[in-house]
């Protein structure tokens, strides 16, 4: 057999990779700060992460933080359990997937501050990142499952049929496994979505106690050491909830793929 | 007993079946053998209530357990072959068996924890053949069982088949005359 001449990558190589990638930016953002000499404009990584530490140890980051992460996380799991279950309705009652076809169209192609501005005026700010957040995710998940249904093995349902097994055991078995790679995608665009409106949501509804209004409250005093800060908890936060996430995702599929273990 | 009375099926304007009857007493076996496209598969997808019959009525025992190896694997792709054959066996059942089925499949222990979209061809014919065993049916149905199962491993198999089928229905669809003798069937030409 002929070998590859691709290069092979290996792991220890690809984290080096990126960890240089990251210190190269880093250097620039830092010549950047230097070239332009002003705080106000740009504050140099140095100084921000030097103000991300003193915000950590402050009970007002923690409540911040806690606040945020509640009800955007809140806003995701709603709507991915309604856009898992709406999914599976529309997949049976074609009546259902027409009805629900022009609400996830408008939701997808209206801008997010339109909904945000109505929401402050329907609920008023505090549980605002809730309703955004759900309205952001919902149809990515409802629209991904839904394929994934739609791309199921028909087959594999009519030997299930044969073999009389259980709803549940053709659920977990037969359905989760063929629609997990798109519930696994549509996840990864939805978590990232979730936090960038949710906070967008708490910024314009000025929402007490959240991180958006710290953003808020950095943008009216010009404190843009502040602002990077609360930036970087937020990329921090994303991404920490979004590998923890689909890891559980993972670790289910592994625990069914091996079911006869 | 298995019975289908006037049975008949077309697909748009060619008829497949036509005004078919049949009857298969319990524990007996029935090779069904006829040129492709003769309706072998759509008769057992009709027993198996997976087609409706244009007209006809089909009889099978009440309760019956219905065990198949279909045309295709029908495979849970990245589940182990083990795992494949644990999900339809019923309740309560020992599946300690499923090694020792698998085992006399020629299915290696190392062979049954690998997902089964790593298997050869053959290999999965015989996770399919072992999953129809291990599900324990009243009534088998085959359809094609062994192609693609290599020449040395194929008495094995089939005698696993018929030792598991003893005293039960077979129906089997097959080109393969030795295939119908060695399950002990009796062969009718559609």
């Amino acid at each position: 057999m002929k070998a590859s001449t691709t290069p092979k990558v290996d792991n220890k190589k690809k984290y080096i990779y990126k960890a240089l990638a990251v210190a190269f930016w880093i250097i620039v953002w830092e010549a950047l700060a230097r070239a332009v000499g002003s705080e106000l404009i740009i504050c140099s990584p140095y100084k921000t992460f030097r103000r991300l530490l003193e915000l950590c140890v402050t009970p007002e980051f923690r409540s911040a933080v806690a606040f945020s992460s509640l009800r955007i996380l809140s806003g995701f799991f709603a709507a991915l359990l309604s856009g898992i279950i709406c999914a599976v309705i529309s997949s049976r009652f074609q009546v259902v997937r027409i009805l629900l076809q022009p609400i996830t169209s408008v939701i997808k192609a209206t801008p997010v501050a339109s909904f945000i501005i109505l929401a402050i005026i329907w609920f008023g700010s505090r549980n605002l990142s809730v309703f955004i957040s759900f309205l952001m995710v919902f149809p990515v998940i409802y629209l991904n499952v839904l394929e994934g249904i739609d791309n199921t093995d028909r087959k594999l349902s009519e030997m299930a049929k044969v073999f009389g097994i259980s709803p549940l055991k053709k659920l977990v078995y037969i359905y989760f496994p063929q629609i997990l790679p798109f519930l696994i995608s549509g996840c990864s665009v939805a978590l990232g979505l979730c936090w960038k409106s949710g906070i967008a949501a708490e910024v314009i509804g000025i929402s007490t106690g959240s991180v958006g209004e710290m953003l808020y409250r950095a943008k009216l005093y010009f404190e843009t050491g502040d602002l990077l800060a609360w930036t970087a908890v937020i990329i921090l936060a994303s991404t920490l909830f979004e590998k923890l996430f689909m890891l559980a995702l993972k670790l289910i599929k592994r625990k069914i793929e091996g079911a006869g273990r | 007993m298995i019975r289908l009375e006037n049975i008949s099926k077309s697909y748009g304007k060619q008829a497949v079946l036509s005004g078919l009857n049949l009857e298969l007493n319990d524990g007996g076996r029935l090779a069904v053998m006829g040129r492709s496209g003769a309706g072998k598969t759509t008769l057992l997808n009709i027993i198996m209530g997976l087609i409706k019959p244009d007209s006809g009525s089909v009889l099978l025992p009440e309760g019956a357990r219905l065990g198949a190896v279909f045309q295709e694997d029908r495979l849970i792709e990245p589940l182990t072959a083990a795992a494949n054959c644990k999900i339809v066996m019923p309740k309560g059942a020992d599946a300690g068996r499923i090694p020792e089925t698998l085992g006399s499949l020629g299915i290696t222990p190392e062979l049954s924890e690998k997902p089964v979209s790593e298997l050869s061809g053959g290999e999965r014919r015989r996770v399919a053949a072992a999953r129809m065993i291990l599900s324990e049916p009243d009534i088998f149905i085959l359809d094609e069982p062994f192609k693609g199962i290599d020449s040395e491993t194929l008495p094995k198999v089939t005698e696993a088949v018929s030792k598991a089928a003893e005293g039960k229905t077979l129906m089997l669809v097959t080109h393969s005359p030795d295939e119908a003798e060695a399950l002990g069937c009796r062969v009718m030409q559609l």
